[in-house]
């Protein structure tokens, strides 16, 4: 379980998160929606660790970054490092040994060619199998759908299916709504670094109609479109 | 129209043409001069002091490699096209040939491979390199037709791929260096000439000092399970095993053909390995920015004064396990 409690941060004058209060449950997935700059992936930095902020992290580790595992928006590869050699040096990072790598490529990736050469969805993916084979107790998963194809988002699916039942806390962001609500227990809704609502399930088509209204508003009108 | 006739007009517009090229290189050059001195500017060192250091290192390198041996003029060509062909990206040319024509792409690219080879040329022609200082522009020219995917089918099997990631990536982008220095450890015993042999120590010494210069992405130490000094012990583990396995097909051969240096040998060995963990914990003291001026002043003072390396390394060592802290221990 990861408690967040009235976590801001600034960058300069920008306030990107303000006084955010959040439970994320075990065995629970937990989504955070959002457009473009409202805070997702500065509230899942503040929560990994890379960002210091005001407010309390709760979790029930001595230090949550050791059991954490982190999928960013857009991952970073070294030039020159296969996709193998970069999954094993995420495991050595948890210390954790990785034997039969190939039947573990959940992705069917080409690891032996370096990963600076895959496109962003092989990116995405090799990321994800990385941080799957740290076998970490909370994952946040930063746009996991996002550039991936239709083949791998139904895996990127079922995989958090199976996290969920493995009792795995998981928090993922997405700007496509209906993917967050066809995987995610409870959503939160993120506005300009405010968290303005929380729906279960039963809430989401509530939640979804007010981001389109809140989103859209008149806007495409103004635009007068022919 | 009619006062200027058809000749005329053809005249100006060459002459349009003509200012336009001009032009075009002019911007881009003084792009490419800003872009530099904004990254010199970034490392915290005055601009007339960079300048100062870059040309006094490069006098500095050129007459060591001259004064030392007979292949100079081979290595000082191996060296000016291997800092022309990093301008030989790929993302970088993709961008360039997305923006410009073919044409005036062709024109920047070997107009500025021309360019890095030009300061290499003096030494050459001051040492009677003669056909070398006349190979050194062509081929610099003809690799502005060549672009170095880092990526593709292609990769270099490397020793190092179980612990990356500095000497893995770091080999694979400087293997021609390293397999310069063996050339020149194997000619070294071959023509029984001891400091190039030393030489080829230094340099692969230096080569791998290289492959810490810059930070990585913060992730990828964010990611370890491991407080700052586990952290550092395994990362200064790893680089003392892999510089030793880079090294060994050097030094075998120099301990063979010249056993009564052996002491010296083993203490170029150490030493570098000593300036490898200074190099290292360089880096990291500055974590996650890029070094600058204190890291540059204290990695000089050591080159230029060994024994201070027993304070420095120290002192390093401390600084970058507080800057590790926010990372490992998220004690921002």
């Amino acid at each position: 379980m990861v408690r967040i409690e009235q976590l801001s941060k600034s960058y300069g004058r920008k306030q990107a998160l303000d006084g955010v209060s959040l439970s994320f449950q075990k065995g629970r997935v937990h989504g955070v929606a959002g457009e473009n700059g409202a805070g997702k992936t500065t509230l899942f930095r503040c929560i990994a660790g890379l960002e210091p902020y005001t407010g309390t992290i709760h979790s029930e580790y001595d230090s949550l970054k050791g059991h954490l595992g982190f999928l960013q928006a857009e991952p970073f590869f070294f030039p020159r490092i296969t996709g193998e050699e970069y999954i094993r040096l995420m495991a050595s990072a948890r210390q954790k040994k990785i034997a039969g790598l190939e039947s573990k490529n959940l992705f069917g990736l080409p690891l032996g060619q370096y990963a600076s050469s895959y496109s962003t969805g092989m990116k995405k993916k090799l990321a994800l199998t990385a941080i799957l084979l740290q076998e970490n107790e909370v994952l946040i998963l930063d746009e996991p759908f996002s550039g991936v194809d239709i083949q791998s988002n139904l895996v990127i699916v079922e995989v958090i299916s199976r996290l969920r039942a493995l009792n795995k806390t998981v928090i993922i962001s997405s700007h496509i709504f209906a993917a967050l609500s066809e995987v995610c227990d409870e959503i939160s809704l993120l506005r300009s670094g405010r968290i303005l609502q929380t729906a279960g399930r039963s809430g989401f088509s509530s939640l979804e109609a007010e981001m389109k209204a809140v989103t859209i508003g008149s806007r495409i009108d103004q635009l007068e479109l022919k | 129209m009619v006062l200027l006739g058809n000749r005329g007009w053809q005249a100006l517009f060459s002459a349009g043409q003509q200012f336009k090229k001009t032009q075009l290189l002019k911007d881009y050059f003084l792009l490419q001069h800003s872009m530099l001195n904004r990254r010199l500017l970034e490392m915290g060192i005055p601009l007339w002091a960079s300048y100062v250091a870059i040309g006094l290192g490069f006098l500095a390198v050129t007459g060591i490699l001259f004064a030392k041996t007979a292949l100079a003029g081979y290595l000082y060509v191996l060296l000016a096209l291997s800092l022309v062909s990093r301008l030989g990206g790929s993302e970088r040319n993709d961008f360039l040939r997305a923006t410009f024509s073919r044409r005036r792409y062709w024109q920047l690219r070997a107009s500025e491979n021309l360019i890095c080879a030009l300061p290499f040329l003096p030494a050459l022609l001051h040492h009677g390199c003669y056909l070398l200082a006349l190979a050194l522009p062509l081929a610099a020219a003809a690799l502005a037709l060549l672009r170095f995917r880092a990526v593709g089918s292609f990769v270099l099997p490397t020793p190092f791929g179980r612990q990356p990631f500095e000497f893995a990536a770091g080999f694979r982008q400087n293997f021609l260096l390293v397999g310069a220095a063996y050339f020149l450890a194997f000619m070294a015993v071959g023509v029984g000439n001891f400091n190039l042999g030393a030489f080829s120590q230094l340099l692969v010494g230096f080569v791998c000092m290289s492959f810490y210069a810059k930070p990585e992405n913060e992730y990828y130490v964010w990611a370890f399970r491991a407080t700052p000094r586990q952290f550092l012990y395994r990362k200064l583990k790893t680089c003392g095993l892999h510089f030793t396995a880079i090294s060994v097909p050097i030094l075998i051969p120099l301990l063979a053909g010249f056993p009564e240096q052996t002491t010296v040998l083993l203490g170029i060995y150490l030493l570098t390995l000593l300036y490898l963990a200074a190099a290292l914990l360089a880096k990291y003291s500055a974590y996650p920015a890029a070094q600058s001026l204190p890291q540059g002043v204290l990695l000089g003072l050591a080159f230029f004064f060994p024994p201070a390396l027993l304070g420095i390394i120290p002192f390093l060592y401390a600084k970058s396990i507080e800057k590790l802290n926010p990372f490992l221990n998220g004690t921002h």
